[in-house]
């Protein structure tokens, strides 16, 4: 009996001894409210780049500080702790996403900056037949310089 | 289908941007014999009809997007180079104006869209011609859109292949053949009926003017 004690007494003294490392198997939550940047990625059509993975890198890291995949409306946050430059790395599978720098501004009030190029899209178009007519037409007209230079 | 940037590694684009330099050379060649005075305003208007096409974005099932291309009607219109060296001018101003596309992947959007999809267009319509023109043309559309995705998807795919980190992860573009080739492939099967269509409009109404040059 005082063998079974001592045996009982001892295997609690090592349940008690190793009761630290055991507890680090756990994962705990803890909650805050704070800063963060929310990123809102969408197509063209203001479809959302939605379920789609994303990796971001601080500025000149090769390692990304986080991935992930966006939500169901395109969107995914981080907490940057500092201002400063991140790279933004998304993917779709059929070749669809981004690799770009962002300047990341933290401020208490927050802040929020419009869509990149969805303000002046109407505006980038007009430019772009502009610039095709005008190529054609300076190709014409260099076509009849050349003709009739060309004849005697 | 318009890779963007940083999607491929160096040993991907720079050889692609020589064997594009190549190609590019190879279609201006002799381009004022081929685009008379007649032919360039024409060549013009439906070249801004391609970058139009480009940046409509039509929703596709699975929660994704997809455009036309155009690039079968400028090659079935206009040959081959001259379509060549329009289709890139589009991707580049779209890659430039828009983001859609990069500048690093120019030169594989302009081989695989420009070049490929245009010889595929101009290599199915003659072979199916003499059977029934109109279903010519939009075979050969559809073709030209399919074969544009199937090599865009093989690129991409082999991405994770060519550049890897010290630990094995893809540096660039993170999906395999696996992945690419289904996302790439099945939504493009249905833009390419759409292509299909769109083309044969086009065609039969330049048809009806005489504008065929090839």
């Amino acid at each position: 009996m005082k063998h079974l004690q001592a045996a009982l007494k001892a295997a609690l003294l090592a349940v008690a001894l190793n009761a630290t490392p055991t507890l680090a198997h756990e994962v705990h939550l803890s909650q805050q409210t704070t800063q963060a940047v929310l990123l809102e990625l969408t197509y063209a059509d203001g479809q959302p780049f939605a379920f789609e993975a994303y990796e971001l890198y601080p500025a000149g890291a090769e390692m990304p500080a986080q991935v992930g995949r966006t939500n169901a409306q395109g969107q995914l946050s981080f907490v940057p702790g500092k201002e400063g430059q991140w790279r933004i790395k998304a993917f779709s599978g059929d070749g669809h996403g981004m690799d770009q720098m962002l300047q990341v501004q933290v401020s208490p009030s927050g802040t929020q900056s419009p869509p990149s190029q969805e303000t002046d899209r109407p505006s980038r178009i007009i430019l772009g037949l502009a610039l095709i007519l005008a190529l054609f037409g300076a190709y014409q007209l260099w076509g009849r310089y050349k003709k009739r230079s060309a004849t005697p | 289908m318009h890779i963007p940037d940083g999607f491929l590694a160096p040993q991907t684009w720079i050889p692609a941007a020589a064997l594009a330099a190549g190609a590019w050379a190879w279609a201006s060649r002799n381009l004022r014999e081929r685009l008379d005075e007649q032919t360039v305003p024409r060549l013009a208007m439906m070249t801004a009809l391609a970058y139009g096409l480009g940046l409509i974005m039509v929703p596709l099932p699975g929660g994704t997007s997809g455009h036309a291309l155009g690039v079968a009607l400028l090659a079935l219109l206009f040959g081959l180079r001259p379509a060549f060296l329009a289709y890139s001018l589009v991707l580049l101003l779209q890659s430039l104006l828009f983001g859609a596309g990069g500048i690093t992947a120019l030169p594989v959007n302009a081989l695989a869209m420009g070049l490929a999809g245009s010889a595929t267009a101009l290599i199915l319509f003659r072979l199916l011609r003499p059977l029934h023109e109109p279903a010519a043309v939009v075979i050969a559309a559809w073709g030209s859109v399919m074969v544009s995705a199937l090599l865009v998807a093989l690129v991409l795919g082999a991405q994770p292949w060519i550049a890897q980190a010290a630990d094995g992860s893809p540096r660039f573009f993170p999906f395999g053949w696996a992945v690419t080739l289904p996302a790439v492939l099945i939504p493009h099967a249905l833009i390419g009926l759409g292509e299909g269509a769109l083309t044969l409009l086009v065609w039969q109404y330049a048809r009806r003017r005489r504008w065929m040059t090839p």
